[in-house]
């Protein structure tokens, strides 16, 4: 196979690795790294720039901008990935069971995509919150159940393009059971697409939470959360830019993290590209 | 073939947009942002504001962002003085109570025009009231609620404190009320009792609120919709003309770049600005700050109907326990004042005797006393959306829980929008809870009565979201809503107050006042402390 | 091929329908419902009580739907409850703001990113392709409110070379008549080309704004399309025929490169529909996504289901459109 090799000579994808480890590490040690705790702060100290105490300045509480951004690390790092697994977990079986079932069932529930996909997915989050109230699980929820249908599209086109293709045809004929086909021969195939599909949805992930929180609905402002921190700063965009600067610093390099990991991935599972 | 062009003509049709772009960065337009085409003698000015007008009908409609456009286009039989709460003369030149309160005696001013011609006479009056007060009224056209006549005047047909409104002569009007209404002129001269042209509800009917036509000292010309509003000087204005030209309102919704539009130059005042960025503001020698007097409360409501709340003691604790002084100093800089009782400081009748300083050690013996040695843990709500009290009410619950952590008492931080917010608490389903008001007519009655009185204290209603019922504070309030001498009302909320204050009801937290950010080119503009203006006096300097 | 449009018309029903049902249902989940939004906190359980029966909402749920499938069926959206204009009306107005923003937005990102992305792909693992790709990245990684503010700081007050916000300047929009509604082409109707420039001139920064997600990320489809097909069989038959490079490049990869780039950009006028939410309320424009969101806030219940419908409406026919421009890129694609 080799993908994992050629994903190592893929330079992007190596600095995508080592962003992404360094915010592993940073999440998994926060209490190690952090001088300050995330919630730690006097309002006497607040706003104040940079300076020896505070590497990258306070915030509006009087809180410790590097600490609360390594504490984030955790939590944007769960936000991405919760959300994607989530979408991709239902996206993908449902896909697969769709496409490899076919009739009635697959007309349906592509009639059920439809609709999904019809709205906007920006709405379709806002609603969601509106009902659920407003807290960073309740955003992601909603950023992830409104990621479902892009992975149900994807993983139902792959299987419809193999699921009649010999070799799957073969081992059916061979007797091997519904569950064996889509285990040994659909999945390895689906995993590819969905697997880039998933790096870059992180990022999205990311990005749409802190929408969510710019319109007041996602997490509260104690969360050290990067998106809610860039927006629950925002007031402070021109008095106190660096508490706008930093979380958003951030988030940019963690998603640069992804997207060049994902770019790595799909160049090392499509060979074709590599020449 | 085909395609071949088609796909040569999106490249250019890409590229011509690329080069239209790049190419008029030196054209004029660039610049013409201030003058533009307009005449320099013509003064058009532009407020920008965080949201649109739902209704131009003011009797429709309880929120500022009509009501500060209305209060351009029509003219109240009564208004506010300038900077204060004083009711002074305005269509009518004089309202005269009889003894008791119950009947009131209005001369209207003569030779006053609506600006659809239709001279303005007790029978427009009468035709007003008659409209609001009356649910089989013909010219009540369906969607129209007239919310604020039903709050302050208690109802419609037989609730309705007023009985009834005569046409003595021409320029007489009489109204006869069920009960004595101390706060009855201060109530009138509220921009949403404003005086409509008969004539044009009667030609617009239910589109009235898009066709508003008044006596005021701008007219309307258009409106689109979430962008901006249109009007024009009244050349007829009974009183002295606008020097406007044309006044224009601009919705924008973000706060931060509703000032970079006013540094930028294309707007010339803003309210609604952040407290933080009044720094900003002041720094700049192009801008000038307007700071409205506090007529507000913003408070922190305790339900007294969820343990442990019934107990005075930890109601009381939790007043000495949180940093009033810092929290204020933190989200309002200069524009706050720290509260202790719920009437704002510049209302008469406000006790400024009355203080919790900030205590945790007796907060924490008074918890202990309580039965709470180590504290408890317990839920704080607060709105999402900023409010003219709160501007920022997240970060001010943060810091309040961080100051009762300090004696033990650990609370959870609970969000909701704001109207979904404000079903919730009048349900009674918080345990604390931010909340506060503005006053509508510069009344005590108005704060007391409405926010701490047990007859507010409904499931539903969101007046009284302590639940706060006491039978000594009811007395007090009800006989001071009788009584027209000021002197001694005055006496009655003084101890009012002191009732409130030793029951703790609430944790008061701030009066803040508002700023409104403008040009250094405007000038005779006076902030009022009801938050409306007629810009009759504004105008731009050259 | 006309088979294949109605067939596609026709699902559109069921989609619509469920869309309707799900709007009407979620927002009949939310707590909360307009009277607080008209009476604020000056509502007493009388007066809300009231309201509520004057708009209908003490009705159950299956009548209130009944009654608005029935209001639709006169194609009619019905009146908001907020300000009781009629909603054809409020969207109509409204329409015209998001469509221009994000086609304009959709321009910049298309010119943009297969510029982008074939200079990337042709100087292949120079500074180049670093650069533009680490551009593309940059784009995507920005939350376009932070990008927003940041843009209309430096671009329109610091240096002052765009307009902050709004559609156009004030005096400009009291010149132009609407007609149509879409601003800049009123202005061209009217004549008043400075207008014109006026108004392009303020779409500017919200454009990019809202154009620099997409734009990244058909920068980086057409990098690797383009590769893709530099690397077939035919392009390097025409380089050995001796044909020049830019025409290789131009002609005969960029038109190959094409169908997965045109795949993209259907996708992410869904996106920019999202994106234009949180650019209208930076950039103040009085458009379709800001509508809807103060909409849902304010409960106004058929705003919202009458501009969900008339959104996921226009959604699902760029998605056709797109399809159709496939067959038509494509040749060897054919719908039945």
């Amino acid at each position: 196979m080799g993908t994992f090799r050629r994903l190592l000579r893929h330079r992007g994808a190596v600095v995508g690795l080592v962003i992404i480890g360094i915010f592993v590490f940073t999440a998994i040690f926060a209490p190690l790294l952090a001088p300050y705790g995330p919630l730690e702060g006097q309002l006497a100290d607040r706003l104040q720039p940079p300076s020896a105490q505070h590497l990258l300045g306070t915030d509006y509480a009087g809180r410790d901008l590097l600490s609360r951004i390594i504490y984030g690390a955790r939590l944007s790092l769960q936000v991405g990935l919760l959300t994607v697994g989530l979408a991709l977990s239902v996206g993908t079986l449902w896909g697969a069971f769709s496409g490899y079932a076919g009739g009635l069932f697959d007309l349906l529930s592509m009639r059920a995509v439809d609709v999904l996909l019809a709205f906007p997915s920006l709405l379709l989050a806002i609603l969601m919150i509106a009902i659920l109230g407003p807290s960073l699980t309740n955003a992601m929820l909603a950023v992830g159940i409104v990621a479902i249908p892009t992975y149900v599209r994807l993983v139902r086109s792959v299987v419809l393009s193999i699921k009649n293709q010999e070799f799957v045809l073969a081992s059916r004929a061979l007797g091997a059971s519904t569950g064996r086909i889509l285990r040994r021969h659909i999945f390895p195939n689906v995993m590819a697409p969905v697997l880039v599909q998933a790096t870059l949805g992180i990022a999205a992930a990311i990005l749409e939470t802190a929408g969510l929180s710019f319109l007041g609905l996602g997490a509260d402002a104690r969360t050290p959360e990067w998106g809610s921190m860039l927006a629950h700063n925002k007031t402070y965009f021109r008095t106190a830019p660096w508490t706008m600067t930093y979380p958003g610093l951030a988030i940019m390099l963690v998603i640069l993290g992804f997207n060049l990991l994902g770019d790595g991935l799909r160049d090392a599972l499509d060979p074709r590209l590599k020449r | 073939m085909q395609r071949k062009r088609a796909f040569w003509i999106l490249l250019l049709g890409m590229a011509l947009v690329l080069t239209a772009c790049g190419g008029s960065a030196t054209s004029p337009t660039g610049q013409g942002t201030d003058e533009g085409t307009a005449p320099q003698t013509q003064q058009v000015l532009v407020w920008g504001r965080g949201g649109d007008s739902v209704s131009l009908d003011p009797a429709n409609v309880t929120d500022g962002e009509s009501l500060k456009v209305t209060i351009q286009i029509f003219d109240t039989l009564l208004r506010f003085e300038g900077d204060t709460t004083n009711v002074g003369p305005s269509l009518a030149e004089s309202c005269q109570p009889n003894q008791d309160a119950t009947v009131f005696t209005c001369t209207l001013r003569q030779g006053v025009q609506f600006q659809d011609g239709t001279p303005f006479n007790a029978d427009a009056v009468v035709f007003n009231f008659d409209r609001w007060r009356k649910t089989d009224n013909p010219y009540r056209f369906p969607g129209e609620n007239f919310a604020y006549y039903e709050y302050m005047f208690g109802g419609f047909d037989n609730d309705s404190i007023i009985q009834d409104v005569k046409a003595l002569d021409e320029y007489t009007v009489q109204f006869q009320l069920k009960e004595p209404l101390a706060p009855f002129l201060q109530n009138i001269a509220m921009p949403a009792f404003a005086i409509a042209s008969p004539a044009a509800i009667q030609a617009y009917k239910e589109s009235f609120a898009q066709h508003p036509v008044g006596t005021g000292p701008f007219t309307f010309v258009s409106w689109a919709p979430d962008d901006r509003i249109v009007l024009a000087r009244n050349d007829q204005y009974w009183d002295t003309p606008a020097k406007l030209d044309q006044l224009i309102y601009r919705v924008i919704p973000d706060n931060g770049e509703r000032l970079l539009e006013l540094q930028a130059g294309t707007i010339q005042f803003a309210d609604g600005i952040n407290p933080a960025d009044v720094s900003v503001i002041k720094s700049d020698p192009n801008l000038q700050l307007f700071i409205r007097p506090a007529n507000d409360i913003g408070y922190m409501a305790m339900n007294m109907e969820k343990k442990p709340f019934d107990d005075v003691r930890v109601r009381l604790a939790i007043n000495y326990a949180i940093n009033k002084d810092a929290l204020v100093k933190a989200f309002y800089g200069d524009l706050g004042q720290v509260a202790n009782t719920p009437l704002p400081p510049k209302m008469w009748g406000h006790d400024s005797d009355l203080k919790y300083p900030y205590d945790p050690e007796k907060a924490k013996q008074l918890l202990a006393e309580a039965g709470f040695p180590n504290g408890f843990e317990t839920e704080l709500w607060a709105m999402s959306n900023p409010r003219p009290y709160f501007p920022e009410p997240q970060k001010m619950a943060e810091a309040i829980a961080n100051d009762l952590s300090q004696v033990g008492i650990k609370v959870k931080l609970v969000v909701y929008p704001w109207s979904t917010y404000l079903q919730k608490t009048e349900n009674g389903e918080h345990t604390m809870a931010l909340l506060g008001w503005i006053g509508d007519n510069g009344d005590p009655d108005n704060f007391l009565y409405v926010l701490l009185d047990k007859d507010n204290a409904v499931k539903g209603s969101a007046g009284n979201i302590a639940f706060y019922k006491s039978d000594s504070l009811h007395d007090i309030l009800i006989r001071a809503q009788r009584i027209p001498d000021q002197k001694e009302r005055e006496r009655l909320y003084i101890e009012a107050q002191k009732i409130i204050f030793n029951d703790a009801p609430w944790a008061p937290l701030v009066y803040a006042e508002d700023p409104v950010a403008a040009s250094a080119k405007v000038q005779g503009y006076v902030a009022s402390p009801l938050g409306l203006e007629q810009l009759t006096q504004v105008s731009l300097k050259p | 091929m006309t088979r294949y449009i109605v067939q596609r018309l026709l699902l559109l029903i069921p989609t619509i329908l469920g869309i309707l049902l799900v709007t009407f249902l979620a927002l009949h989940l939310i707590p909360g419902d307009p009277t607080h939004t008209l009476l604020g906190q000056h509502a007493t359980p009388a007066a809300q009580e009231a309201l509520r029966r004057q708009l209908g909402l003490d009705q159950p749920l299956p009548v209130q739907l009944l009654r608005y499938l029935e209001t639709m069926l006169r194609l009619d959206l019905g009146d908001s409850v907020i300000t009781h204009r009629p909603i054809l009306q409020e969207l109509k107005e409204r329409m015209p703001v998001t469509i221009t923003l994000t086609l304009a937005a959709m321009l910049i990102a298309s010119a943009g990113g297969i510029l982008l992305g074939i200079l990337a792909a042709v100087r292949r693992r120079t500074w180049v392709d670093y650069f533009s790709m680490g551009l593309a990245l940059l784009g995507v990684s920005m939350p376009i409110f932070w990008l927003g503010l940041l843009l209309v700081y430096y671009f329109a007050v610091v240096l002052g070379w765009f307009e902050p916000s709004g559609i156009a300047s004030v005096q400009y929009q009291n010149q132009v008549p609407a007609v149509t509604g879409f601003f800049l082409v009123d202005a061209l109707l009217a004549g008043n080309t400075r207008a014109f420039w006026n108004g392009l001139w303020h779409l500017v920064l919200p454009a990019v704004a809202l154009g620099t997600i997409p734009m990244a990320l058909i920068a980086r489809i057409t990098r690797s399309s383009m590769l893709e097909v530099m690397g077939q069989d035919y392009i390097r038959t025409a380089r050995a025929k001796g044909v020049r490079e830019r025409v290789v490049t131009w002609r005969h990869g960029l038109k190959n490169a094409l169908l997965p780039i045109v795949t993209v950009i259907g996708l992410q006028f869904g996106a920019l529909l999202s994106g234009a939410v949180i650019t209208e309320s930076i950039f103040a424009l009085p458009g379709m996504g800001r509508y809807i969101v103060n909409a849902i806030f304010n409960r106004d219940y058929p705003a919202v289901q009458g501009a969900v419908i008339l959104f996921s409406l226009l959604f699902v026919l760029l998605n056709l459109l797109v399809d159709l421009l496939y067959s038509w890129l494509d040749p060897r694609i054919r719908y039945q």
